[in-house]
């Protein structure tokens, strides 16, 4: 006689990445396409990545560019149906200001999904209050990077991912608003970021 | 033993596989069992987090010498605390050895080394799609039995030396094919018997136990054996996608372990399998399997039966990958390896025939003839006619029948078919003096003769007139005896009372 029992669902969390650039930006292109590749390479060297972690990017005017429930499948030929529930625990947005200012009105952003904001770019700086201002998510914070190198952008993502998978392999909810809310606004993220302006609220 | 900060260099620093940051680094000579070691920080050093490390270490350096040894081959136990200006940021442990890890392919970094944790294991096509060097199919369901056996022997070790795990999940274990082999890895959340520090919970993603699914912080020998059994169920193969806990798990294995794996994941604690439970089942599992099937028992309920009923045949199997059933009629059944039992419809006669295999050869057993028996069928009912019963029929009394039918008070058939019949013709009867007479005196008649040769005539009667025609002979066979015998008996009284009548008469004279 089998006893009525249930195990625990696993509910995918989902990294939303828009890359809110014009077409041709070629220093957007390579945050971007930096991120992918590493998220990439972390599905091959984790395989429980694929059960816990959903990232997608999107580029401004919509249409997906990165799947990672597509484009990270290992041993499963062909796509895998996107079926399976999962929720959205982190928004990201990248492109230079004056995208940014000029698309953040119909992003479709949640406000309630912790947001980071990387300006990227010259005069990014001026605008990073500005563009702090423009989004209404409660938890948020926004980055102005004048260097032309991804990488603090890149550590920063990957301490993001690092700590939501091990919130998420050591049980702490995901779906919790407050996960990725206090990793956003941590002390520890903003110790990451030296040289470079910031706005946290 | 604790180790200055200071004294360590770092010769890596890496994520371990469950995000905590790590580095391998050099340490001084007497901790461990080499220089090389694993820094693990404290993701919150918390003072509870510190004293139960603290509790950790002291637990094996009073373990004897040789547990200690099986100790340090099954766990990455903690080795000493780490300190930094007086306080305690992490801790270090042995390191990995290569045999625990696996080398692939990514697709922009090329070649990287990786724990082979248990979700290398759980997932085989990704690891042929990345090149790793050891690829459990999902259908080796020994080897994975194997593995499972030696994480339960783990389990036992500490279990059984009063030591709760924690924090067991797919992360937390690295496997090694050659010799087949695991290593737990994740250990800081480990327990000794009586520590009452502050609890964390520790459940890694899909290992909540029931009893913690409110955010309850229970951690015990309980949560434990759930973890086990969350734990051993992906690794013989139930999907995370499993439309039901066990739905393939019934395919795989036998019934002994799908009844372990429903109390190991229930909701009552005590009732959940141990880990010596677990490793005596596996362990028999891999021994049972390096053999052809053994098929201990097998039966049809009932022994025998009517056709097309419907019997029950059980067997009890260990070992076998197959198992098919054979019915005197021709038909085979393919069962699960989890089934113990199947029904069916009783077509004909025979015996039953179970076949159980696996790699090593099959194994078969019959039944006893199982007979199918006709069910007895009423060819013929005689009813006799109406006419043939009318004496009888007239003893009965409708208001009574009225009671006892259920179609009501109508009568009217049975009153129309009484005027149909026609009375049976009677003897005749002979001239008899009447018993009212003057010259029968009522008191001398023997009633109870009479009345039991009256019943005895009538019950012939009856019971002639139930058999046909010829009984109407004897009815009057018997009539004539009646009366012969009722004559007598007048004869009698008459004689009896001339001679008083004479004797009288006599005495007057006198």
């Amino acid at each position: 006689m089998i006893e009525d029992f249930e195990i625990e669902t696993m509910i995918r969390s989902h990294i939303d990445v828009r890359s809110l650039a014009d077409d041709g930006m070629s220093q957007t292109f390579e945050y971007i396409a930096q991120l992918t590749d590493w998220f990439s390479d972390e599905c091959a060297r984790r395989p429980i990545l694929s059960d816990l972690l959903v990232l997608s990017v999107s580029r401004s005017g919509g249409g997906a560019s990165f799947d990672s429930l597509v484009d990270c499948v290992y041993g499963h030929p062909g796509p895998r149906r996107r079926d399976k529930d999962f929720r959205t625990v982190l928004s990201v947005v990248v492109g230079p200001a004056d995208s940014i200012l000029a698309r953040a009105g119909d992003s479709g952003i949640d406000t309630l999904t912790p947001l980071l904001v990387w300006v990227v770019g010259d005069g990014s700086t001026d605008a990073l209050l500005t563009v702090h201002e423009r989004f209404d998510a409660m938890t948020r914070r926004t980055v102005a990077d004048e260097s032309t190198s991804p990488l603090m952008f890149m550590s920063t993502c990957q301490t993001l991912v690092h700590q939501l998978v091990r919130g998420l392999i050591r049980g702490v909810p995901s779906h919790h608003d407050s996960s990725c809310g206090s990793l956003v606004e941590s002390a520890s993220l903003s110790a990451q970021m030296r040289g470079v302006g910031y706005a946290v609220s | 033993m604790k180790v200055d900060i200071a004294e360590l260099s770092v010769l890596r620093s890496f994520v371990a596989p469950d995000g905590n940051p790590s580095s391998e680094v050099k340490a001084r000579k007497g901790v461990g069992r080499g220089f090389r070691c694993l820094f693990r920080e404290f993701d919150n050093a918390h003072g509870g987090a510190v004293a139960n490390v603290q509790s950790l270490i002291d637990f094996r350096q009073k373990l004897p010498q040789a547990e200690r040894a099986t100790l340090d081959a099954l766990f990455l136990w903690p080795l000493a605390l780490v300190e930094s200006e007086g306080h305690s940021v992490g801790y270090l442990t042995a390191v990995v050895k290569p045999r625990f890890e696996e080398r692939v392919r990514t697709p922009h970094s090329g070649e990287v080394t990786v724990p082979r944790t248990l979700d290398w294991l759980n997932n085989p096509d990704h690891a042929r799609a990345v090149g790793a060097s050891v690829v459990v199919e999902s259908h080796d369901i020994i080897l994975r039995v194997a593995y499972c056996a030696q994480i339960a022997r783990a389990i036992h070790f500490v279990h059984s030396r009063g030591v709760v795990f924690g924090e067991l999940g797919p992360l937390q274990v690295v496997t090694s094919d050659s010799p087949i082999d695991v290593m737990l890895v994740g250990t800081e959340f480990m327990r000794v018997g009586g520590f009452s520090g502050e609890q964390q919970r520790v459940h890694s993603v899909g290992m909540c136990p029931t009893e913690c699914a409110r955010g309850q912080t229970v951690h015990d020998v309980g949560t434990d054996r759930f973890k086990l059994a969350a734990l051993f169920r992906r690794i013989l193969g139930e999907a995370e996608e499993s439309p039901a806990p066990l739905f393939s798990l019934g395919a795989r294995i036998d019934n002994e372990g799908i009844g372990m794996f429903d109390r190991g994941l229930g909701t009552d604690p005590h009732a959940r399998p141990s880990a010596f439970e677990w490793y005596s089942y596996l362990y028999s599992q891999t021994v049972s399997h390096s053999a052809p099937p053994v098929i201990e028992m097998f039966e049809v309920l009932p022994e025998h039966g009517l056709r097309y009923q419907s019997i029950e045949v059980t067997w009890r199997v260990r070992g076998h990958r197959r198992l098919s059933l054979e019915s005197p009629w021709g038909e085979v059944h393919a069962l699960g390896i989890g089934a113990s039992r199947h029904r069916l419809t009783l077509k004909q006669s025979g015996q039953f025939r179970l076949v159980a295999s696996n790699g090593h050869g099959t194994t078969e057993q019959s039944t006893d003839i199982v007979y199918a028996f006709d069910p007895p069928a009423v060819r013929f009912v005689e009813v006799p006619e109406l006419g043939d019963i009318a004496t009888a029929m007239t003893g009965l009394d409708s208001t009574f029948l009225a009671e006892q039918v259920v179609q009501g008070p109508e009568f009217n058939w049975l009153d129309g078919n009484f005027g149909a019949v026609a009375l049976p013709e009677l003897p005749r009867l002979p001239e008899l003096p009447q018993f009212d007479s003057v010259e029968v005196p009522l008191r001398q008649i023997d009633w109870e003769g009479l009345t039991s040769v009256v019943d005895h005539a009538m019950r012939t009667a009856e019971k002639e007139a139930r058999y046909g025609n010829a009984g109407l002979l004897l009815l009057r066979r018997r009539a004539g005896v009646f009366f012969s015998r009722a004559r007598s008996l007048v004869a009698t009284v008459a004689t009896a009372h001339l001679r008083v009548r004479t004797r009288r008469r006599s005495s007057r004279r006198h």
